[in-house]
């Protein structure tokens, strides 16, 4: 089967202009296929370029060299020779991506984001809950929340848009055993619907059958 | 699809010599918002007067919906503007005037687009008022009496009445304290998906452009110096301004 995402040479520098414009080599040559329906799980030491990989692949940062191929529904899409409009086009077709950090609107409640993505009440409701956030915090804006809530959201928010292909950067770094429990459980039910994800964490998730490969970063390198 | 707005190579040059901007090309379309950066005299607000038809480029062509109307005055500008083109300016008195009633400022835009039923146009008015989340009792009161809030929602109001494909935004909330500016964001973003609005936003709080804008344009010195997907230039800038900017600004 083809991938549905292909990641060919790619190369990505920092050039820090405001210090001597001094670079900084966070990935080079990487290489990595995924399979439709697969669940790879890429660690490594802090600094090796994980999310910075994650973020190439979804664009949110600047790549020096290489491809980018993204393979969906017969459709194809070359993420680094693509415009701006046609990439957030392919995000919202394909590509969801979450991150440690939740970005929203800060007045709106849980609830009401979760519904912004285009669920109903009822779904909306279901899904916060399996992802295991108390009902308490439905209503209210997510400022208040703790990291570890703002995780939940986050991923409820990312599981909520169907996308083919999810991006997910450590979401379940700051939860509790048991809610680490509940996200794996929320991941492995997307994976049975064939829905491909590449996921940055330290730790290995211990829901049998959800992992299919381990890869490894360091300095950059993919190994 | 075509654009709603596009600028295209567009250079001011002020009768005083001084360059507004130069070369600037962009382009909007519908249901997308393009935010503009940059600090002061960068050229920002230049480049939204060309969008608005309030100042005609020294070189270059401004197209709304796909014609060229580069230049174009008087009354023809005035229906095109009230077809087609609704802004908010930082400051309430650039797009309203204060003595005048909310009601009355927002039906004015409506008579100017050409709208003579008394009846139609205060009906019209009136659920724009509503939509904008003004309270009903001060439909009839003047604009001087409103809180600061209050009034950028008449300049919304006044906007959007005409139903037009376009929203300019310039500084939009940052006259504003904070929570009254989270409320009005909210507000700008309900309408602006609800209605599918080619939106271009001037504003120099990059939380306000982080929340809006899908895509991003840098300007200094009246150049853009850098545009891509607002999240890779906030994210991952690679201009030497840009970095700064950001960098300074999410210190």
């Amino acid at each position: 089967m083809k991938p549905v995402l292909a990641v060919h040479k790619l190369r990505k520098t920092y050039t820090r202009h405001l210090f001597d414009g001094r670079k900084l080599d966070v990935l080079r040559n990487i290489d990595l296929e995924l399979e439709p329906g697969t669940f790879t799980l890429l660690t490594g030491p802090s600094g090796s370029g994980k999310s910075s990989l994650l973020r190439c692949i979804y664009r949110s940062a600047a790549v020096d060299s290489g491809s980018i191929v993204v393979r969906v529904n017969g459709d194809e899409v070359d993420m680094l020779a693509a415009d701006d409009r046609t990439v957030l086009e392919t995000r919202r077709k394909y590509i969801g991506m979450a991150t440690q950090f939740l970005s929203v609107v800060p007045r709106i409640g849980a609830l009401d984001l979760v519904m912004e993505t285009g669920l109903v009440r009822d779904d909306a409701a279901d899904l916060l809950r399996a992802i295991g956030l108390s009902e308490g915090h439905f209503d209210v804006p997510p400022a208040t929340f703790s990291g570890g809530e703002r995780q939940m959201l986050t991923l409820a928010l990312t599981l909520a848009r169907v996308r083919p292909i999810l991006l997910l950067d450590e979401v379940t770094a700051s939860l509790d055993r048991r809610r680490k429990k509940t996200a794996y459980e929320a991941l492995m039910e997307r994976k049975k619907t064939g829905v491909t994800m590449l996921a940055v964490s330290h730790e290995i998730p211990d829901l049998p059958g959800l992992v299919d490969r381990v890869l490894t970063m360091h300095d950059g390198e993919l190994g | 699809m075509k654009p709603v707005i596009a600028l295209r190579d567009v250079t001011v040059r002020y009768p005083s010599g001084v360059f507004g901007c130069r070369e600037v090309s962009l382009d909007v379309y519908p249901g997308e918002v393009l935010g503009i950066v940059g600090e002061s005299g960068s050229g920002k607000s230049t480049v939204l007067a060309c969008a608005n038809l309030d100042i005609a480029p020294t070189l270059g062509s401004v197209e709304v919906m796909g014609v060229d109307v580069t230049g174009v005055g008087g009354a023809e500008r005035r229906a095109l503007r009230a077809k087609s083109l609704g802004i908010v300016y930082q400051t309430p008195q650039q797009g309203l005037d204060l003595d005048v009633t909310a009601g009355g400022n927002v039906a004015e835009r409506m008579f100017g687009a050409g709208h003579r039923s008394y009846q139609h146009v205060r009906a019209r008015a009136l659920s724009l008022h509503e939509a904008m989340e003004l309270p009903l009792e001060r439909f009839d009161v003047v604009v001087k009496a409103f809180s600061g809030g209050m009034r950028q929602r008449v300049q919304l109001a006044k906007a959007l009445v005409t139903s037009p494909p376009a929203l300019l935004l310039d500084e939009p909330t940052s006259g504003l304290d904070v929570s009254v500016q989270a409320k009005t964001l909210d507000l700008i973003r309900r309408i602006q998906r609800e209605h599918g609005l080619a939106t271009v936003i001037v504003s120099h709080d990059l939380a306000v452009i982080r929340m809006l804008a899908d895509r991003l344009i840098v300007m200094k010195g009246g150049r853009i110096v850098e545009r891509g997907l607002t999240d890779q230039i906030l994210g991952d800038p690679q201009d030497p301004y840009s970095q700064l900017l950001v960098s300074s600004q999410l210190a």
